[in-house]
């Protein structure tokens, strides 16, 4: 298979050009007015998955029987009423292989769920499916959602469509490489400590991490359970919002989920915005947090926010004086509450069973041995050891007051400003191995990401022109808890 | 941090995770260093703040609880639909207690 090396966009001529050039709201709008239709679109993209795939590894189960049936029935619905066939009726979304479907494969990328059909779906699926979207397949990840480069899957990993060298980031690098390379309109991704902010940035697509309990967590596959949100991976920030018209709102499968009436995203995106207040915090551009940002993500950031005052904001220097702490409390906090969630692969509900166990003890220990990745190993090990007697309180406790301390930080700074904006990582997409061997080196990615998980804000990886290396960029923005609107309206001035 | 690589071992059998001698050997030192970064919390003088468990500040958490109501839920059949090994609709195991 011939390919350009900078995306796996069809050369141009190509009949389905027009049907991937669009984006989420683009093609919703042409499915409603009838000018394309929902299964020639399912096609295209099947297609260019076909073609793709392989190369790039963005999906690890495509439904392709799956997709053709629901777009056979979103073009029912939009030939009958196209308004009433639902917000994303016809529009293809792939969706993380974390997040349960109901009859589909569903592995979290671990051997350990190798063979496992969810009985039922993610409340994020109903939703999806209640919207009339098309889903195309189950995107690859770091094992568990495990890591920040999408290498830790243990099925292949997922390279960045700008340079197959490189990584696409993790752990939801399968949903923004398919993105990014036109394999999907739009994505799910789950977001722990930079999941979905991290690989968009790589792949120069949008993330948005929700504030914690916007989105119900009911079918995601639990890691950090006080950490972890769903949130879209999109072309751009109007598909975020129709993302979020569909995903947010109160599931009362899920008790975390907040009861606050969801706002209409899609609508106030084309309000008027108001000067914005913005907050760099000083921390983040100087050179306090492991040396700083590389030159070029400083310099793309530093451009974006003099295009943001050239638009109306005001930049502020704000301080986080705490955030030297965070990756250190979320590398305390994440495992602990992983080793306790993933107690739950023994080999006796589903799953992997080890072959002729000598007992109950015996099936256990060679189950969760020969089906965990080193890395989820790793973070079992370092979860128990954070929780076990004698360090709980010098650790778990600690880190736990941390997160008190980070949020103090927060609200004082949003007490002067109305948003915060830095870097998402420290450096662009890094090379496939450059990090494998040492895990702190790799745990470094989400210094600047932790601290929204952490403290439950939501936050936003916005795309920015590449650079002299030609690698995507891009900037981060923070916002009080529950103002998802005002992040992506500020993202907008931006495009 | 001086952890003990019988510590670790502990570590390992409470985590129900079983480790080679050899991967031992490669797993201790680099254990050691994440728990060098992680120990950085110890310079951080965070007494006087409430632990944070949860993932909202208190006033942003929904308080109240869903009504007790039985509402729908898996079949035994869908329940089972993955297990390794069911028998007579339960879940199998190993022998659990000695004739």
């Amino acid at each position: 298979m011939s390919q350009e090396r900078d995306s796996g966009k069809p050369a141009s001529g190509d009949a389905s050009d027009g049907i991937l050039s669009w984006t989420a709201v683009q093609l919703r709008d042409r499915l409603r007015s009838g000018q394309t239709g929902a299964e020639e679109v399912c096609e295209a993209y099947l297609e260019q998955i076909r073609r793709h795939n392989q190369d790039l590894g963005c999906f690890l189960t495509v439904d392709e029987e799956g997709a053709r049936e629901q777009a056979r029935q979103a073009a029912k619905r939009l030939s009958r009423d196209p308004h009433e066939a639902g917000a994303l009726a016809g529009v293809p979304v792939a969706v993380k292989d974390n997040i349960v479907t109901k009859g589909l494969r569903t592995t979290a990328a671990s051997k350990i769920l190798d063979n496992f059909i969810p009985p039922y779906d993610a409340s994020v699926v109903t939703r999806l499916r209640r919207a009339g979207a098309v889903i195309l397949g189950k995107t690859n990840l770091d094992e568990f959602a495990m890591g920040s480069s999408t290498e830790n899957s243990a099925y292949f990993p997922t390279r960045n469509p700008h340079d197959r060298e490189r990584v696409p980031g993790g752990s939801s690098g399968g949903s923004a490489a398919a993105v990014a390379a036109r394999l999907a309109p739009a994505a799910l991704g789950s977001d722990t400590g930079g999941s979905i902010r991290q690989p968009a940035a790589f792949c120069g697509v949008s993330g948005l991490k929700p504030t914690y309990g916007r989105v119900s967590r009911y079918g995601l596959i639990a890691f950090g359970s006080s950490l972890d949100q769903i949130g879209p991976i999109t072309r751009d920030v109007r598909d975020a919002a129709l993302l979020m018209d569909v995903l947010a709102g109160h599931d009362p499968q899920d008790a975390t989920s907040s009861r606050r009436p969801a706002p209409d995203f899609s609508g106030l995106l084309e309000r008027d915005r108001k000067p914005l207040r913005i907050g760099v915090p000083r921390q983040w551009m100087g050179d306090g947090l492991q040396g700083g940002p590389d030159p070029e993500v400083k310099r793309a950031v530093q451009q974006a926010l003099e295009h943001l005052e050239s638009q109306g904001c005001r930049i502020e220097d704000v301080s986080l004086p705490h955030s030297e702490y965070a990756i250190a409390a979320y590398y305390i906090v994440a495992p602990a509450e992983a080793s306790s969630n993933l107690m739950r692969y023994d080999g006796v509900r589903y799953g992997l069973r080890a072959d002729n166990p000598r007992d109950l003890q015996d099936m256990y220990r060679r189950t969760r041995t020969q089906g965990f990745g080193d890395e989820v190993k790793r973070r079992i090990m370092l979860g128990t050891f954070v929780l076990s007697a004698g360090y709980i309180e010098a650790f778990y406790s600690k880190a736990a007051r941390t997160r008190r301390v980070l949020l103090e930080d927060y609200r004082k700074a949003f007490a002067q400003v109305d948003l915060i904006a830095g870097p998402v990582a420290p450096t662009p997409a890094f090379k496939l191995g450059e990090k494998t061997a040492d895990p702190w080196q790799m745990y470094l990615s989400d210094i600047y990401t932790v601290t929204a998980n952490l403290t439950g804000i939501p936050a936003l990886s916005v795309p920015l022109p590449p650079g002299p290396s030609g690698l995507p960029l891009a900037l981060q923005l923070q916002a009080p808890h529950f103002q998802e609107p005002l992040l992506l309206q500020s993202a907008r001035l931006l495009g | 941090m001086k952890i003990s690589r019988r510590e670790v071992e502990k570590i390992a059998d409470l985590s129900q995770l079983e480790y080679s001698q050899e991967e031992m050997e490669e797993f201790v030192p680099r254990f050691r260093e994440i728990l060098d970064h992680i120990s950085r919390l110890d310079e951080l003088d965070a007494q006087g703040a409430e632990p944070m468990y949860h993932g909202l500040p208190e006033e942003e958490l929904s308080e109240d609880l869903r009504e007790d109501e039985v509402s729908p839920v898996l079949s035994r059949k869908e329940a089972l639909q993955n297990a390794p090994e069911a028998l007579e609709g339960e879940f199998r195991v190993p022998k659990v207690i000695e004739s």
